[in-house]
């Protein structure tokens, strides 16, 4: 009887976890909290922005090509938003194993030689990206601080042009920063890219 | 001495189009969604497979000689295989043809010119949140198989047997 019941324990555990793996959270949603290393050696976690209006989390790497693509965009933002209450919360949740430049070393080096403004953090055990959802580089998350809880308001894409930063049109995560630092709702709250796939470990 | 000129211009006229058609078989045609979305609609008996892809994309390039020799296995049945690169149009001439030459070619090769991403995924498939590789499977009755993700060979021949290849 103990038996059984431990068996439908594990089977509603890993029901949830697909259902996290493949859904991930949506707009609406409470934001799970992390705490995971910075490229500085200290661990990070999401309470330490409790006096922010919000962050934005973006899952990121050093060996997309498209995540190379938006690194000076990302700086852009968190120059413009952190100091309007909104900074970048970086996060690289890549297998180091299947890609080598994703791994610890050479997020400090990528941090140095670029001087990321905002932490990059390493999502070693790639819990995060899987509780968020994330499945590609980069993947953006609006997170609004509401009493301490910070609820999702933005998912998808930064901009409607990866390859020509000159020939974008529609800035999303700035519009929706926009709103939400307007007190209005976001108008488009969930975008989708062509990304790097994440690599999960086997 | 004119004949002796109109022959070396014409010479040199057919080396040039001998030349240009030959590059020309190795190129690969940009497309647009509007032509991606025919491909995607076979108005006949055959069915479609396009896999989406990009030279810079580890598994897409692990997964490609299995499509290659499954295509090579169906040559003669009613299913047609497109490549379509995701690679940055600039990328085309330096990174993409050069790896079409060596891997794809005398495949039928695109790459997608439509950088608003957002406008289009949801139109290859809804469930598709656009990483590669990624690949669709479909007929004229609409039966549809999407995979985003890294195939296996066997995976692969599975889904495909599913089609009724004729």
């Amino acid at each position: 009887m103990i038996k059984l019941s431990s068996i439908f324990a594990l089977f509603v555990l890993l029901s949830f976890s697909n259902v996290n793996a493949q859904l991930g959270l949506k707009v609406g949603d409470v934001a799970l909290p992390f705490k995971l290393k910075n490229t500085d050696g200290k661990m990070i976690s999401l309470a330490d922005y409790n006096s922010k209006k919000g962050v934005i989390v973006i899952f990121t790497c050093n060996h997309c090509p498209f995540a190379v693509a938006y690194e000076d965009r990302i700086i852009e933002l968190h120059k413009k938003y952190a100091s309007l209450g909104y900074p970048v919360i970086s996060i690289n949740p890549n297998d180091a194993i299947a890609y080598p430049e994703d791994d610890f070393a050479s997020m400090k080096k990528r941090a140095k030689e670029k001087k990321f403004p905002f932490v990059y953090l390493h999502d070693e055990t790639q819990d995060i990206a899987k509780a968020y959802g994330a499945q590609r580089t980069p993947h953006v998350y609006i997170l609004q601080n509401e009493d301490l809880q910070f609820k999702i308001k933005y998912v998808g894409a930064i901009d409607d042009n990866t390859e020509e930063p000159e020939a974008v049109t529609k800035k999303y995560v700035e519009s929706a920063l926009n709103s939400l630092i307007e007190g209005k709702p976001v108008a488009e709250s969930s975008t989708k890219a062509i990304g790097c796939s994440i690599k999960w470990k086997k | 001495m004119i004949k002796e000129l109109v022959a070396f211009f014409t010479l040199f006229a057919s080396i040039s189009i001998i030349n240009s058609s030959d590059l020309r078989a190795q190129s690969v045609s940009t497309i647009k969604i509007s032509e991606l979305e025919n491909l995607m609609h076979p108005t006949n008996d055959s069915v479609v497979l396009i896999n989406f892809w990009a030279t810079w994309c580890k598994p897409c390039i692990e997964e490609l000689p299995d499509f290659v020799e499954l295509e090579e296995q169906f040559k003669n049945s009613n299913i047609k295989f497109h490549y379509v690169s995701l690679d940055f149009k600039k990328n085309l001439k330096n990174s993409v043809i050069p790896f079409v030459e060596k891997q794809l070619s005398n495949k039928s090769v695109f790459l997608l010119d439509e950088p608003d991403y957002n406008s289009w995924i949801n139109k290859i498939d809804s469930t598709w949140q656009g990483s590669i590789p990624a690949t669709l499977i479909v007929n004229r009755q609409r039966n549809i198989f999407f995979k985003e993700g890294q195939l296996s060979k066997s995976e692969l021949l599975t889904e495909l047997k599913q089609f009724n290849l004729k």
